[in-house]
């Protein structure tokens, strides 16, 4: 398993690590040009040059790292590479976990330097280090007052995780599903994503509709007296407990149809 | 324990792609130690058949038992297989992969992929896009052959290569392969690899229509294989 991980972090860490640096170095650039007094004179322009450019370097950074989560999926497992991982005395849970989690790491990634490079662009070393330092410093003085704050962090860490795997796991599946199809695999793969989550939307405005319609009034008061009775911090924490509970559940169940795809069902080409 | 003597076993083994059926009802006994041609014109179903081996392609009907277990992580550090395509990463060095391989299967002999490497004159940093196409071929038998495996699944190992490397690849293969080991090679060039064979598995469009020592059909026929071979096939 560590070595799955090692090798596909080393396949993605070669496209995108210099993309990432890149796009930090880029920011840094823009940074310093934008000190010049020229560009004082057409105060206004430069922000809203900026602005756009977040923008772009947000988008740009998020689309290269999703294709390349597809990508690594579909062409190392289900493209001609797919001949030397699946002869490889591995299970199919050990590349599914390998590739999603290299995938969740690089997602995590993309998104810190997005960030680190908007500040940077803004404000350049000093604002940035300023803020990490102040972000550090409130956390810290949180923690040692409020113990429901850290609580409340680690659970929306935890929840963003559990999201971040579980919406991999969906693309996987997507892709698990395209496989399935004779002809046309990849075009089935993007069919099937729209099949799923329009279902999905569907599902949930009826689930939505039918527990606001429905006569659950003795449930609603069980309910109501139970919030009351754990306050309305144990509100929020059964609340995050739930949200992960349930996105687990989900990405469980991605989980399971793509390794049973992968494990009875593969043909490759 | 003892190990059977039967490697690999295939049981009404049948592929169907839509209307075409690539395999048809196979019943294949393999023991261990021989060498086997797996021959037959293009489309005839060997690469289907070895891939089913692989666990690559899953069997329409009939089931596939390799040393006693259908493919699965067992039977893949069983099996060295060389596919008959590009498969590897080529963005990767040569080095890198003998590393890939060293470090996934415990029966890789670096050593002897290195000395490999060095008679064939290819460069262990070269990264396998700037190699030509025989080369990489070349690499992928190095790789494959430098495993210490119980059945080898060459799918036409010979076919993109020059005949001078031919001849050392067929001494390379002949050479690395255990007593206990078996070979499955499947080509349309028999004239190149009949003197290696100990007995030939005949493909036509997705049956087998012979299975038998080359010894036997030297013997009852009275002809070479490849003689044999473009009689059966005869156009």
């Amino acid at each position: 398993m560590l070595k799955l991980l090692k090798y596909e972090w080393k396949a993605c860490a070669r496209i995108c690590l210099p993309l990432y640096g890149g796009v930090l170095l880029l920011s840094l650039i823009n940074n310093l040009m934008m000190a010049e007094p020229v560009m004082d004179i057409l105060y206004g322009i430069p922000t809203m040059l900026v602005s756009m450019l977040y923008f772009g370097v947000m988008v740009a950074v998020s689309v290269v790292t999703t294709v390349i989560l597809i990508q690594r999926f579909y062409k190392n497992l289900l493209g001609d590479e797919g001949y030397l991982m699946f002869t490889l005395p591995v299970t199919v849970s050990q590349h599914i976990w390998s590739k999603a989690i290299i995938a969740l790491a690089m997602s995590v990634l993309s998104m810190l330097s997005a960030v680190l490079s908007i500040s940077l662009m803004a404000g350049g070393f000093g604002e940035t280090f300023g803020w990490i330092a102040a972000f550090f410093k409130s956390f810290v003085s949180a923690f040692t007052t409020d113990a429901n704050t850290v609580l409340y962090t680690l659970e929306g860490m935890i929840w963003l995780i559990l999201l971040g795997l579980a919406s991999v796991l969906f693309i996987y599946l997507c892709m698990a599903l395209g496989h399935l199809a004779r002809k046309h695999r990849v075009l089935m793969a993007v069919v099937w994503y729209f099949v799923l989550t329009t279902a999905g939307q569907f599902l949930f405005m009826l689930l939505m509709m039918g527990v606001t319609n429905l006569p659950f009034d003795n449930l609603w008061l069980a309910l109501n007296s139970m919030l009351r009775s754990i306050g309305p911090a144990g509100a929020i924490h059964l609340g995050m407990l739930l949200l992960c509970g349930v996105t687990a559940a989900f990405g469980a169940a991605f989980f399971a149809g793509t390794r049973y795809i992968l494990k009875n069902r593969l043909n490759l080409e | 324990m003892e190990q059977k003597n039967e490697l690999v076993v295939c049981s009404g083994l049948t592929k169907v792609y839509g209307s075409l059926t690539a395999l048809d009802h196979l019943d294949l006994t393999l023991e261990r130690g021989r060498f086997v041609g797996l021959l037959g014109p293009n489309g005839s179903g060997k690469t289907t058949a070895i891939k089913l081996l692989n666990g690559l392609i899953q069997p329409t009907e009939g089931t596939v038992q390799i040393d006693g277990e259908v493919p699965g992580v067992h039977t893949h550090n069983a099996v060295s297989y060389l596919p008959d395509r590009a498969y590897l990463n080529d963005w990767m060095k040569v080095c890198d992969l003998l590393d890939f391989f060293s470090d996934f299967y415990a029966d890789f002999d670096k050593v002897k992929a290195n000395d490999m490497l060095a008679a064939l004159e290819i460069s262990p940093l070269a990264r396998l896009k700037t190699l030509s196409k025989g080369t990489k071929e070349k690499v992928q038998l190095i790789l494959t052959m430098s495993r210490r495996a119980q059945l080898y699944l060459l799918d036409e190992p010979i076919g993109g290569v020059d005949p001078a490397a031919r001849d050392y690849i067929l001494n390379t293969i002949l050479s690395n392969y255990s007593e206990n080991a078996s070979v499955l090679l499947s080509t349309h060039l028999i004239a190149d690899i009949e003197r290696v064979l100990d007995e030939v598995v005949f493909l036509k469009n997705g049956v087998m229509t012979l299975h038998e020592s080359v010894d036997m059909i030297r013997e009852e026929h009275g002809k070479s294989v490849d003689m044999l071979f473009r009689e059966v096939f005869a156009c």
